[in-house]
């Protein structure tokens, strides 16, 4: 009986700090806790700990969250393109290494290729014929392959002024051993090519954080040359 | 000639559709008339709606997603890391919004989304033994070394935040359904009925789960203390 009591008075003693510790108590529920300090002086120390652990770990996880105010929504085809290829029965490269630094970008140049025929089932320009997509696809392009594709990108959005290149070295980010049909080993190399884009904004910031720990933005622009714009 | 696949597990997206259904089950809760018709909206197809229905949920979907996927990826490691997964997600709601058929259901269903691909993802990594080397971006900066952008932390945040990494990690080792609410706590202005309307659960279970958790969580830290002293 005393155990459960004690049980019961402890559980009690944990909702009330726990509540105050988050900002949800009211007075009815500091004065229940004024009425247990008194019986059990270790009350205010718990108050005190959690308090301090609530603090701390709020910092960590805010800090763990952050990342989340970069990821915005992709297009809705370029989320049906992800769709498509997260339920594939093939698949090879998963998007989600790519992660935040490529963005959506990547999508969207699937999305590129998809809209210049080759994942879209759009017919393919023939080399040497603008037709329809010519506009769209410099003449002399063909869209049969990935490479082909990919070259595209790099070429339209050179002339768009939105694409820089593309980088030579192509980083590998995984080795996979397997058995091939032949009965030979193999191993499955994953890596990534590198297209850098470029755009021009008005605002530069960085994340940062305020001194409560809360997720900032700090303006990073540049100075300007002292000659000016060019 | 043929490659031998990996083992195949079912997309997030398949498991989307599950989700959905299970979403349907739980129990309604009280959304605002305005809120209610951005919900509306975006099951309409308006990505603009969506896209500010991400804005203002993406913080908490991405602290289920910290509840349930690998330890490994909440702050670098072989497992996919934390903004890779909500990337997944986002995709994920773009092309399975039109689904639902209920605007009261929507947050448990971002919720069983991002449990579903925070899951998955553990699965994922088991299977895959090799570790991914760390992406680097354009400028060369490792993507851990985001925090480095803060200016300098004074050391009591600095301490602070340290202590708040133990604390995750020992939270870690909770059982879910306390683990969960626990980090959602920490997600800044996440009230107990915020919580629950997003765990489809009284907020009074919420609160009570939540100073177990504590509890829990305390008594580990000085299981792990003495060990430590010892």
């Amino acid at each position: 009986m005393t155990n459960d009591h004690t049980l019961d008075a402890r559980e009690q003693l944990d909702l009330l700090v726990s509540r105050i510790a988050d900002g949800e108590a009211g007075e009815g529920d500091w004065a229940a806790f004024d009425g247990l300090a008194a019986k059990h002086p270790d009350a205010w120390k718990a108050l005190a700990r959690a308090q301090h652990d609530h603090g701390a770990m709020s910092l960590a996880v805010g800090v763990a969250l952050h990342a989340a105010d970069r990821v915005e929504l992709p297009s809705a085809d370029a989320a049906g393109l992800f769709a498509a290829r997260r339920g594939a029965p093939q698949r090879v490269l998963t998007w989600t290494r790519l992660g935040a630094w490529s963005g959506w970008a990547a999508a969207a140049a699937v999305a590129v290729m998809a809209w210049n025929g080759t994942l879209a089932g759009v017919a393919r320009v023939p080399r040497g014929g603008g037709g329809n997509t010519a506009n769209i696809v410099p003449t002399g392009w063909t869209l049969n392959t990935p490479d082909e594709a990919a070259s595209a990108y790099v070429d339209i959005g050179r002339k768009a002024g939105s694409v820089v290149g593309e980088l030579p070295t192509r980083p590998v980010v995984g080795r996979i051993p397997m058995v091939l049909e032949s009965g030979e080993r193999g191993v499955r190399v994953l890596y990534i090519r590198q297209f850098v884009e470029q755009t021009v904004v008005t605002d530069l910031a960085r994340m940062s954080f305020d001194e409560a720990g809360r997720p900032v933005a700090v303006p990073v622009m540049p100075a300007m040359p002292v000659s000016g714009p060019q | 000639m043929s490659l031998q696949e990996p083992t195949q597990h079912p997309s997030p997206v398949a498991e989307a559709d599950g989700a959905l259904e299970a979403a349907g089950d739980l129990a309604s809760f009280d959304l605002s008339p305005q809120g209610r018709a951005l919900i509306a909206s975006a099951i309409g197809g308006d990505l603009e709606s969506l896209r500010r229905l991400w804005t203002q949920h993406r913080r908490w979907v991405a602290a289920v997603l910290l509840a349930h996927m690998p330890r490994s990826g909440w702050g670098g490691g072989s497992g996919p890391e934390l903004d890779d997964l909500l990337q997944e997600v986002a995709a994920t709601i773009v092309a399975k919004i039109s689904s639902l058929r209920d605007e009261a259901a929507f947050k448990p269903w971002l919720r069983a989304v991002a449990m579903s691909i925070a899951k998955t993802s553990g699965r994922r990594t088991k299977v895959r033994k090799q570790g991914w080397l760390k992406l680097v971006s354009f400028t060369g900066r490792s993507r851990d070394d985001d925090e480095g952008d803060a200016p300098g932390p004074s050391s009591a945040r600095a301490q602070a935040l340290m202590e708040g990494r133990r604390l995750m990690d020992l939270a870690a080792e909770l059982p879910d359904g306390y683990r969960e609410p626990l980090l959602l706590k920490c997600v800044q202005g996440m009230s107990y009925k915020q919580i629950g309307e997003v765990m489809g659960l009284p907020d009074t279970t919420i609160e009570t789960r939540i100073a177990r958790a504590r509890r829990m969580l305390r008594e580990r830290a000085e299981k792990s203390a003495e060990g430590g002293h010892g």
